[in-house]
């Protein structure tokens, strides 16, 4: 199987041809696309936006609103200016947790999240909770790592204010059934954010269909630049948050004693503006845009068949979440021989393949997965077969290094 | 900071080769694979559990001194082969040693992971210990070592 997109459009991976990168649910390599836009920006349109009156400002302005229109448009948003730039999908959760969530959750409310949830979710609402006195329910996930809807059914009531799901699990690979879940939700008058860092860069995410309340999602993930990120949310609800970051920008009127806000998207975006990152993501954006997200998860899904087979072949292999690749992203989270996790990294490393070793910012779930750590291996468009048995080729050579003996 | 002009290899030249070999020796394997003090001491010891937030391994540590000797240590994890083997190896060491001694080996284990220069000193007898330079070539797992002399360390001063 080749790949979908070819390796030359990556510089990293075009320098290190024996590297086999499979760590691109942690962060992706960049297109060098993404890479020309970061330059072009600060070569030629470089200013500071919303502040001079001259051309170059006007036109660094410009470019970062057009960001803006097309990652909106990436994902769904007709309403661009609920789309507002933020660090990535930590710093997302956070602007919900004290933009609505201060505001809105009282002692004696109750905040769902799931035991899939990132710590990026999972932490900021039980900290949420604890601040405000709101209980933290927790959605359990049924043995083959999936949500269990009956466990969701079973902690929605009328207290419920908040329902935290990912749209994907970024350490089992999970797809959930999210519009199924935001019907359950708004049935007891309950807001849904949806942690979709590990949706965006792989599916087709269109934020309307899915019904959610607010959508988050980092860019690094997506070939953007680290440091830029989306919370998109419903202009209802953006509209009635207080900002949660004061100063430049994100005013109206500044009095001695009192100030006024800016409108949407400013308000909750103090300070001079990311608007290289901004660009540079958009350019990621137009990159997949221009692959087809629906070929995206279609070489995904075959390429994810191929490894999940090959890792069954193998005697000791544990894959974690669904078997079924139709309910999975091209994460694969595993065990192997009982060999810890990072001593299975470290030989995978020796034969250049990378790929993810530890809890995944997900300790609740390793938990209940009674282990502490797993090796995950994700794939993405420069991806190919041969990566996969790399991948394959050093389990075997970690099985003969740990062979003798009994392992404890 | 100056951009390396040079950066170093990605991949290792040939899989198989003497890095993952020097990393997993016998001597750190046999470790793992059968390791000594790995056990629960008896009676009231209190047990010193530090964690790697990182990559969410465990590990604990239970020792007694008796004046300025170490008597008694055993450890229990949930770690990878590295830290166990380095337990095994290092509680080896220094049961039946005084607590100067022991904290000696440990600042020399601390250095070897970093450097691996390994210029004996007259009487330290680091024994499989020494297998550990090996470390030094692998800086993501200097953290495996140390979060075994770290537990160690406080369960010593707890005492």
């Amino acid at each position: 199987m080749t790949s979908l997109a070819p390796r030359s459009d990556f510089p990293l991976l075009a320098s290190a041809p024996a590297l086999h990168y499979l760590d691109s649910a942690a962060t992706a390599q960049k297109p060098q696309a993404v890479l020309d836009a970061l330059a072009h920006f600060y070569t030629h349109d470089n200013a500071n936006p919303h502040r001079g009156a001259y051309a170059l400002s006007a036109r660094a302005t410009e470019r970062y609103h057009d960001a803006r229109a097309t990652i909106a448009t990436f994902i769904g948003a007709t309403d661009a200016d609920c789309t507002l730039f933020v660090r990535g999908t930590t710093e997302a959760m956070n602007l919900v947790a004290y933009g609505w969530g201060e505001a809105n959750v009282r002692a004696g409310d109750a905040l769902v999240v799931t035991a899939m949830d990132h710590h990026a979710s999972f932490v900021t609402f039980q900290q949420l909770a604890r601040r405000t006195g709101a209980e933290l329910r927790i959605v359990e996930l049924t043995d083959d790592g999936r949500l269990d809807l009956a466990s969701l059914a079973s902690v929605l009531d009328a207290r419920v204010k908040l329902v935290s799901v990912p749209h994907v699990s970024n350490a089992l690979g999970t797809i959930n059934p999210v519009a199924d879940i935001v019907a359950m939700a708004h049935a007891v008058g309950a807001v849904v954010v949806c942690d979709g860092a590990q949706a965006v860069p792989h599916l087709r995410v269109d934020v309307e269909a899915l019904g959610v309340d607010f959508y988050a999602f980092s860019g690094h993930k997506l070939g953007g630049p680290m440091g830029i990120g989306v919370l998109w949310g419903r202009r209802a609800l953006l509209e009635r948050m207080s900002p949660w970051q004061f100063g430049g920008d994100m005013i109206d009127v500044v009095g001695d004693q009192q100030t006024t806000f800016n409108t949407l998207p400013h308000r909750f975006e103090a300070g001079t503006p990311n608007a290289a990152d901004a660009v540079g993501l958009a350019a990621a954006c137009d990159y997949l845009g221009a692959i087809g997200m629906d070929r995206v998860r279609s070489h995904e899904v075959a390429l994810t068949t191929t490894m999940m087979r090959s890792l069954q072949a193998l005697d000791g292999i544990r894959i974690f979440g669904p078997l079924d690749v139709d309910s999975r992203s091209g994460v694969v989270s595993f065990a192997f021989d009982d060999v810890h996790a990072h001593d299975l990294a470290t030989i995978l490393d020796e034969h250049g393949v990378c790929v993810r070793a530890g809890h995944h910012c997900a300790q609740p779930l390793m938990r209940r997965l009674g282990i502490a750590a797993t090796a995950r291996a994700s794939v993405w468009v420069h991806s190919t077969a041969a990566d996969v048995a790399a991948l394959v080729t050093a389990l075997q050579h970690a099985k003969t290094v740990f062979a003798d003996g009994a392992l404890r | 900071m100056a951009l390396s002009a040079d950066p170093p290899p990605l991949v290792a030249a040939s899989p198989a080769d003497p890095g993952v070999a020097s990393l997993y020796q016998e001597i750190i394997l046999s470790h793992y694979r059968a390791p000594k003090h790995k056990r629960l001491l008896a009676g009231a010891i209190p047990v010193v559990e530090h964690r790697n937030p990182l990559c969410g391994d465990v590990f604990s540590v239970q020792l007694s001194v008796d004046g300025d000797r170490i008597t008694e240590a055993a450890f229990s994890a949930r770690a990878c082969s590295i830290t166990q083997a380095t337990a095994s190896m290092l509680l080896d060491r220094i049961i039946g040693a005084t607590v100067a001694d022991a904290h000696a080996v440990m600042t020399r284990v601390d250095q070897m992971v970093e450097t691996a220069v390994t210029v004996p000193v007259p009487g330290e007898n680091l024994g499989d210990l020494r297998a550990l330079a090996s470390v030094s070539r692998f800086p993501a797992r200097r953290a495996c070592v140390r979060l075994v002399l770290g537990t160690v360390r406080e369960a010593i001063s707890a005492v």
